[in-house]
C-alpha cells in the first residue's frame, strides 16, 4: 500500500495505491484521520489502487464522516472497474462523490 | 492447492500470493480471481478477529480447487464455534450517519461469490465457498 499527499489548486490531493487489506487498513485509517482533521477539501486518487477490502472501506468511511462534519468536500476518482464494483456492492457509490479522472473531480461544482 | 497459514493478519500477503498462483495456474480470469481473493481475505480476517480469543497460536487451512466450471474454496480453522453467516450484515442502503463498518465483509463475500456454507466440525469450523466461472472460462 502506498499513500501520497500533494496539493492541487485548493485541494489536498491524496493518492492511495496498491493493496489495502485488513493488515494495513489501520495504517491507512490513521493517516486519513490525520488528513481529515486538517484538510477540508480533499481529492482521493484511486488510479493506482489495486485492491480494497472491507477494512479499507471502513477507513474511507471514517474520512468521509470527518470531512462532512466540518462541511468540507471529499471526491474520489480513478476507480478501476473491480474497485468500482466493490464500492457499488458496499453502497459506497451512494455515499461518496466519485469521478472518472482528476480533471472532472477538480472541476465539479461544489 | 492446499496451504496452511498461521491464524494472524500477517498471513494475508501470503494468502494473496497463494490465490494469485492458483488462479494464474488454473487460467481463472482476473475478474473471478479478484473476487476470490477479496472473499478469502474477508473470511480469513473474520476468523482471526472473531474466532479465537484464547491467546494461543492457531492455523487456518485453505483449499482451492477448480472443477466443473467452478472454483471451490474450503477454509478450515481450529477456533471456537463461529458461523459468520449468523452475524448481522451491514445495511448498505443506510445514510452516512447510520453507516457502521461492521458486517461489510460478509456482505461483500455473499455478493461476490455464488455460494457460502458453514459447517461446525468436532475440531473447528469449515466454510465452503463457491465461485462460478464465466462461460468462456468453463471451456478452457
Amino acid at each position: 500500500m502506498t499513500i501520497r499527499e500533494s496539493k492541487t489548486d485548493s485541494f489536498a490531493l491524496l493518492g492511495i495505491g496498491g493493496r489495502v487489506d485488513s493488515l494495513n487498513a489501520e495504517t491507512l485509517k490513521g493517516r486519513l484521520q490525520e488528513i481529515g482533521q486538517r484538510e477540508a477539501r480533499i481529492l482521493v486518487d484511486c488510479t493506482a489502487l489495486e485492491y480494497i477490502g472491507s477494512a479499507g472501506l471502513g477507513a474511507l468511511l471514517v474520512l468521509l464522516k470527518l470531512v462532512r462534519k466540518q462541511g468540507g468536500t471529499l471526491r474520489l476518482f480513478g476507480l478501476s472497474p473491480h474497485i468500482a464494483e466493490v464500492f457499488a456492492i458496499a453502497g459506497f457509490d451512494k455515499l461518496f462523490a466519485i469521478f472518472p479522472d482528476l480533471e472532472s473531480a477538480r472541476q465539479a461544482a461544489t | 492447492m492446499e496451504a496452511r497459514f498461521p491464524g494472524t493478519l500477517e498471513s494475508l500477503p501470503l494468502l494473496h500470493d497463494a490465490v494469485a498462483r492458483f488462479c494464474g495456474g488454473q487460467a481463472v480470469r482476473p475478474d473471478a480471481a479478484f473476487k476470490i481473493d477479496l472473499a478469502l481475505e474477508e473470511v480469513f480476517s473474520n476468523i482471526v478477529r472473531h474466532g479465537y480469543g484464547d491467546g494461543r497460536p492457531h492455523e487456518i487451512t485453505v483449499r482451492l480447487e477448480r472443477r466443473r466450471g467452478r472454483v471451490r474454496i474450503q477454509v478450515d480453522d481450529d477456533g471456537r464455534p463461529f458461523d459468520p453467516l449468523l452475524a448481522p450484515e451491514a445495511d448498505v442502503a443506510a445514510p452516512l450517519d447510520e453507516r457502521r463498518p461492521g458486517g461489510l465483509g460478509i456482505h461483500l463475500v455473499r455478493r461476490l461469490l455464488d455460494q457460502i456454507r458453514y459447517q461446525r466440525r468436532p475440531d473447528g469450523n469449515r466454510l465452503i465457498l463457491v465461485k462460478r466461472l464465466g462461460a468462456e472460462e468453463r471451456s478452457t
